[in-house]
């Protein structure tokens, strides 16, 4: 009994890897030459987190987030923020309508929110009142509007993109706001090799809209089922409380690193999105328990958002990556 | 479930702690090195040391220290589980394995009780791997060890160490025994108690040596013990002064210090003692006189009996006495050996 209830479980781990890693290759071949960011947004879509994907124009982004929804037969809902952009074009918005009887009523429409993957292109050059009316969507699954709540589809995602050049006319997201985000993807330029392989498959016509269904709601459940069902041994989580306190400045266990250079450090947030996203990376490794490389392997997305740097240090033009991998390397070589 | 995980946390804490034994023996052996090399090196040339001190000295601080160490940092088997995971790159697999069979209740979902499943069976592997977690050996244990052998050879080897005295006074003894024989044949002058008195009573206790200053107190003589060549052609001494100089001499016929205590007896007990035997055969050194005035110089090794025997005067130390101040040196090479008794 004991022992079919054991295999049951490895075979749900082994059928959920073996999806995650499907989905991958599916993803890899619409979006050449980046596995590392495909790695990393599979693993922060299956913790159940939202994605912030930050590169320069022409990097894959959108055409990321539309292969994404076609392997996961998602639905996907496209913002386009501008300043111009209300909260209400995102959430929704109630209309004045008449019911068969005549009866004039308000009706809510929902906006683009409801949609279980959610692109928000360009989300800096919302306006900051606009911004903010992700938030509740973003962190509870649900918008208020006129004093009633409307539930959000599940599963649901953000995926926002953001151009790290064009500062121009953007408000840069609060610290609140980035703190939604589980990880924070940076989309680097493809290598040379990457480029001609990108020639050759979408010369023509763009590769993500031909990717077909790789998980259906039900291998989508069962994978995400499955990464709950990581275990965490309790020096993996007292590993991650210690990166996580070696990011704040004030505590007595910081970095040094993190006291000299790091205004804020990470939030109790950052705690939880890394063990989960941990835990999804030990299922794409084939593993039933949690790993500290899989915390340092997801450690950087997770945190790099998350820490803000002195104005000196930014002066300096110290980078936040620069400075977590320093701090992960001594956190790792210390377990 | 089979017990290969606390299995193999076991031995691995058992190998940790014969390497942290290892180590610990290797910084000892490097103390033990350099406490024998520097004590073997006295002992040799300089002291004479006993040889089991040194080794205490030695090997006591770095056995306390080794013992302690071992006693604070013996692995628990959650540090056993965390060094087998980085040793064979478990990604935390037995710290995992072993947290859920140690918890109550830890097995309490299936996926749990996968992991403790794979955890046994990962470590029944590495239970036949086990040589590959014992600790190396730290390097230059085998030249310590070396060092620690050179050190004890220094130690356990002849001291040709002389006490810081003894050098004086085997030269006043190798003079002795060039004039005794010369002094018996040739006549001394004649030389009075005053005169007796200022004589400079130092170890080189040859006449004219040095001019002791005016109101100085009387020098010590210092004696030199059983000078063998003092005695070589006039030897007709009691028993226990043969067996005092064989004490005292080297079974090698070396130059052994022969003198390694010497007596310090005032010039005034000699003088008078020589006063008192004027015109007679014999010398009576006041033995109460001397014996108070008696001291000993650093003892080494094998002087316990020579101690005992320097507590009183010798005969032939009598003898020795008599030639050296005997007004009439026919007289006294003519009777040397004349009894007395102190």
């Amino acid at each position: 009994m004991i022992n079919t209830e054991i295999d049951r479980a490895a075979a749900d781990l082994d059928t959920a890897a073996r999806d995650l890693a499907a989905l991958r290759d599916a993803l890899g071949a619409a979006i050449v030459g980046q596995e590392a960011l495909i790695t990393a947004l599979v693993t922060a879509v299956f913790a159940g987190g939202h994605v912030l994907l930050e590169g320069l124009p022409g990097l894959g982004k959108t055409q990321l987030a539309k292969a994404l929804a076609r392997c996961l037969a998602l639905p996907l809902a496209r913002i386009q923020c501008t300043p111009d952009l209300m909260p209400a074009d995102i959430t929704g918005s109630e209309l004045l309508a008449r019911d068969e009887r005549g009866l004039e009523r308000l009706d809510f429409r929902p906006g683009p929110i409801f949609a279980s993957l959610v692109l928000v292109d360009e989300i800096n050059r919302a306006a900051p009142r606009t911004q903010s009316a992700l938030l509740e969507a973003m962190q509870e699954g649900q918008v208020t509007y006129g004093g009633r709540r409307h539930a959000l589809p599940q599963p649901f995602w953000v995926l926002a993109t953001q151009n790290p050049i064009e500062l121009e006319g953007t408000y840069p997201l609060p610290e609140a706001q980035l703190d939604r985000f589980a990880m924070k993807l940076n989309v680097d330029f493809p290598a040379d090799a990457a480029l001609l392989a990108l020639l050759d498959a979408s010369l023509d016509s763009e590769p993500a809209d031909r990717v077909a269904p790789v998980l259906d709601a039900a291998a989508r459940d069962r994978a995400i089922a499955a990464a709950r069902n990581i275990v965490v041994t309790a020096p993996l989580k007292q590993a991650a409380v210690a990166l996580v306190t070696a990011t704040q400045p004030q505590h007595e266990r910081a970095h040094p690193l993190a006291r000299e250079h790091f205004r804020y450090g990470a939030s109790p947030r950052a705690l939880q999105a890394l063990l989960r996203t941990g835990r999804v990376h030990a299922l794409l490794a084939g593993r039933a328990h949690l790993a500290l490389d899989d915390l340092k392997a997801v450690a950087s997305p997770v945190l790099r958002h998350r820490v803000l740097l002195r104005v000196e240090s930014e002066i300096r033009g110290l980078a936040v990556d620069d400075l977590l991998e320093e701090i992960l390397w001594q956190w790792r070589s210390r377990q | 479930m089979s017990a290969a995980l606390p299995r193999l946390l076991k031995a691995v804490r058992r190998r940790l702690v014969a390497t942290l034994l290892v180590r610990g023996a290797t910084l000892a052996a490097w103390w033990l090195a350099a406490v024998t090399l520097a004590l073997g090196a006295v002992h040799r040339w300089w002291v004479a040391l006993d040889p089991t001190v040194a080794v205490a000295v030695g090997l006591a601080p770095p056995l306390v220290a080794v013992l302690l160490a071992v006693w604070r940092r013996t692995p628990t088997l959650d540090a056993c589980a965390r060094h087998i995971d980085r040793v064979c790159d478990g990604r935390e697999l037995v710290v995992a394995g072993w947290e859920i069979a140690r918890t109550p209740g830890g097995a309490a979902t299936a996926t749990a009780r996968l992991v403790a499943r794979r955890a046994e069976a990962a470590a029944a592997e590495w239970l036949g791997r086990l040589e590959e977690l014992r600790g190396p050996v730290p390097r230059g244990a085998a030249f310590a060890a070396a060092l620690v052998a050179a050190g004890a050879f220094l130690l356990a080897g002849p001291s040709l160490a002389p006490p810081r005295t003894a050098d004086a006074a085997s030269a006043a003894a190798a003079t002795a025994a060039t004039e005794a024989p010369a002094a018996a044949r040739t006549p001394a002058p004649e030389r009075t108690a005053g005169e007796a008195r200022a004589r400079p009573m130092t170890e080189d206790s040859t006449p004219g040596a040095a001019e002791p200053e005016e109101g100085r107190e009387p020098s010590p003589l210092l004696l030199p013990q059983l000078r063998a060549g003092v005695d070589a052609g006039r030897e007709r001494e009691t028993g226990q002064l043969a067996a005092t100089a064989r004490a005292t001499s080297r079974p090698e016929g070396r130059a052994e210090p022969v003198a390694m205590e010497v007596r310090l007896i005032r010039a005034e007990a000699v003088d008078s003692a020589a006063e008192r035997a004027a015109g007679s055969d014999s010398v009576a050194l006041d033995a109460a006189a001397g014996a108070s005035e008696l001291r000993t110089a650093p003892t080494t090794r094998n002087t316990a009996g020579l101690v005992t025997t320097l507590n009183r005067f010798a005969p032939a130390e009598r003898k020795y006495l008599a030639a050296y101040f005997d007004r009439d040196a026919e007289r006294a090479s003519a009777a040397p050996a004349t009894e007395a008794t102190p």
